[in-house]
């Protein structure tokens, strides 16, 4: 089985170039039903294993306002890929880092890529990558892709940011790590920790915890707006929790669009900032 | 989907995404303190080119003149290999009118020669602008440009991530309205599709190098650039007035990456202007071949039969039936009858005005033109091409993009409309300037 894996990034930082490393040849642009956005789909091997990555549209954030940051949402949420690789312009740290916090926010697998790290090099600038990687909680690899450089870090990268009971699959071992909750197991009642339903593989997926919280008066709320959805098993099965609660707190229009219940969407409503 | 407007009332106080967003970024202050440390600031040539070329005052000046030497370069470039492909299809003509069957002789000449060996004639012009075009591009120029035009677009209260779009519709208007897919919010989307036909496309400059270069000699590079910008003006004044009228809607700031500057490369640039040159070869050398001999056929043959008389050819018979509504423009029958088969393409204008005179055994033709419409008539002409409906594979796209007859029919109705309102003022304000 493939391992999947999703590159998404803003505009104009390397991400094709990244992408056509990766895959050299190995590539065609897929259609998908319903959807104006192209996005080009390859393959490539690493260390036997075989990996699919998809190319998501270059996008600044995920708020769904126009269709390349809706397909890439969608795509995440629904597809829930086992890796996904944000490719960061290393010169322009601050604004690309939002794209990342918004994919932490998801509780994605997530490998950030500092990309056209030449560029910072050169300007004498300097980044403490561990600290970063700590800070995030995320690995980070640093490339500088126009010129090839770090491209087999980056595979190892996604190689390890597998999740380990796709990994364990692969590798034939009959039983995965004890670790996530199987198919009608009870789940415990850490919600923010919860599993969405049906993850391609057929499994139930361990969200990785967010490392990156808010500020207690965000987090309280999230917690409030988890807790009245626990009576929503179709919802909370169906994105991570706290994910949901996020864009609940938001207003996102979409999300909202899916509770039905009039008077949980109140109670919901009144939750406010 | 949509939110019943009432829930959404009941929210107070700060946009809870803004409050977020603030969150988010303080929490990358934050860690960018810890792990960031900035190099010594350097004078970088890219910040002081930026001064000028992004200055509040300098902007728009400079992005004109700059777009108006592109043009002027593209004509005195282009001028004499396009005399060199001329006098090659001149030479090649006079054997093939020496054909002793006379409709092959004709087709060959008139048909053929006079329909695709003059469209090739324009291929220098569009190289020499795409070229120049993509040295804008790569230099990063381009980029600059659409933020220019973004602070005056936004000042209108228009979305000016639209203009990203608009300006692929210099190339060619089909990508510039699937690209109209980045631009927020339904209607401002909308909005974008339905004004990227106004900018001026390639396939419209052979219209404007023929008719600028028999009218207009000595300023045809001026004449061409102040088509581009009228088409620019026009698209933004469009867009105002939908965005009055029909479409309500919040536009977001536009958040673009200003590339560095960078010198483009020679292999590049004539990399990009290859390909733009093949491929409209290979149009020329499939649909305005098929176009040309089609257009050979109907020139020839009327209700008679075949071998009539160009007056009394079926192109004859439909440019008289619509002449009419054109009088008040000063266009004879020939011209109305090619912009009729310009809706197809607008390459397909200069094909029919080659075909239709050679066809009438005008050889020369700038003198024949020159004597059947005015200068002023002729201006009305670049303006009403630079106007209506570019081609048909634009309003497949449309109609593909907005999912909508209506809003099909809309775009290609309003733009006839206002591509004959502006033609008619040209001609007004002409005939009163000329006396």
């Amino acid at each position: 089985m493939k391992i999947s894996v999703a590159l998404i990034g803003n505009p104009n930082v390397g991400k094709s170039v990244v992408f056509n490393n990766l895959t050299g040849l190995k590539q065609h642009t897929g259609n998908w039903p319903g959807k104006t956005v192209e996005m080009k789909e390859g393959y490539f091997t690493y260390k036997d294993q075989k990996f699919e990555i998809i190319d998501l549209p270059g996008v600044y954030s995920l708020s769904a306002r126009s269709e390349d940051e809706q397909v890439a949402r969608d795509y995440l949420v629904d597809n829930r890929p086992d890796v996904v690789v944000d490719i960061l312009n290393a010169s322009q740290l601050e604004r690309n880092l939002y794209l990342a916090l918004l994919l932490i926010e998801l509780q994605v697998n997530l490998v950030i890529v500092l990309n056209m790290y030449d560029v910072v090099e050169s300007r004498g600038d300097k980044i403490d990558i561990e600290k970063l990687s700590e800070r995030l909680g995320v690995p980070i690899v640093v490339t500088t892709a126009t010129k090839k450089e770090g491209m087999d870090e980056l595979k190892e990268a996604i190689l390890r940011a597998a999740p380990n009971h796709v990994a364990a699959k692969l590798a034939g071992a009959a039983d995965a790590t004890g670790e996530q909750h199987m198919p009608g197991e009870e789940p415990k009642r850490n919600h923010l920790h919860y599993h969405p339903k049906l993850h391609h593989h057929g499994q139930y997926e361990r969200l990785r915890p967010p490392v990156i919280k808010y500020s207690n008066r965000i987090e309280k709320r999230l917690k409030q707006i988890v807790m009245i959805l626990d009576n929503e098993p179709e919802l909370m099965e169906r994105f991570p929790p706290r994910w949901l609660a996020l864009r609940i707190l938001e207003r996102d229009p979409d999300i909202l669009s899916l509770i039905e219940n009039q008077e949980l969407k109140e109670t919901l409503l009144e939750v406010t900032l | 989907m949509k939110v019943s407007s009432e829930i959404l009332d009941v929210e107070e106080g700060m946009d809870p995404q803004i409050i977020l967003a603030d969150e988010r970024y303080s929490i990358i202050g934050e860690i960018l303190c810890d792990v960031y440390e900035p190099g010594h600031a350097k004078w970088s040539w890219s910040d002081s080119l930026d001064k000028v070329f992004l200055n509040r005052y300098l902007g728009l000046p400079v992005f004109l003149v700059i777009i108006w030497s592109m043009f002027n370069f593209t004509f005195q470039a282009s001028a004499v290999f396009m005399a060199i492909i001329e006098v090659i299809f001149e030479w090649v003509g006079s054997y093939t009118s020496q054909i002793p069957i006379p409709w092959l002789a004709s087709l060959l000449t008139d048909g053929v020669i006079g329909g695709v060996g003059f469209i090739l004639v324009f291929v220098p012009p569009i190289m020499f602008m795409y070229f120049a075009i993509s040295v804008l591009e790569d230099s990063g120029y381009l980029a600059r440009a659409a933020f220019v035009m973004d602070r005056i677009m936004v000042r209108m209260g228009l979305q000016g991530r639209s203009f990203i779009p608009l300006l692929l519709g210099f190339g060619c208007t089909v990508p510039a309205i699937m690209a109209a897919r980045t631009v927020d919010g339904d209607s401002n989307r909308l909005t974008t599709i339905l004004v990227s036909p106004l900018m001026s496309c390639a396939a419209r400059l052979p219209v404007y190098v023929l008719i600028a270069g028999v009218f207009f000699p000595d300023i045809a590079g001026t004449i061409v650039f102040l088509l581009y910008i009228l088409g620019i003006v026009m698209a933004v004044t469009m867009a105002l007035i939908f965005k009055k009228t029909i479409f309500r809607e919040e536009s977001t700031p536009l958040l673009m990456e200003l590339p560095m500057y960078q010198v483009p490369t020679f292999h590049g640039s004539i990399i990009h202007m290859w390909e733009r040159a093949s491929l409209f070869l290979k149009k020329a050398g499939t649909y305005l071949l098929a176009g040309a001999i089609i257009l050979w056929f109907i020139s020839n043959t009327g209700p008679g039969g075949f071998g009539v008389p160009v007056e009394e050819s079926f192109v004859s018979i439909l440019g008289h039936l619509f002449e009419p509504i054109f009088a008040p423009l000063g266009f004879n029958w020939q011209i109305v009858a090619a912009l009729i088969f310009g809706l197809l393409a607008k390459e397909v204008v200069v094909e029919a005005i080659g075909v239709i005179y050679a066809a009438q055994g005008e050889a020369a033709l700038a003198g024949a033109l020159a004597a059947s419409i005015t200068p002023v008539s002729a201006l009305a002409l670049m303006v009403f091409v630079l106007l209506y409906t570019p081609c048909i594979a634009v309003i497949g796209i449309v109609r593909k993009e907005t999912g909508s007859n209506k809003w099909t029919v809309f775009s290609v109705v309003y733009q006839i409309v206002l591509a004959y309102a502006a033609a008619l003022v040209v001609v007004v304000v002409g005939g009163l300037l000329v006396g």
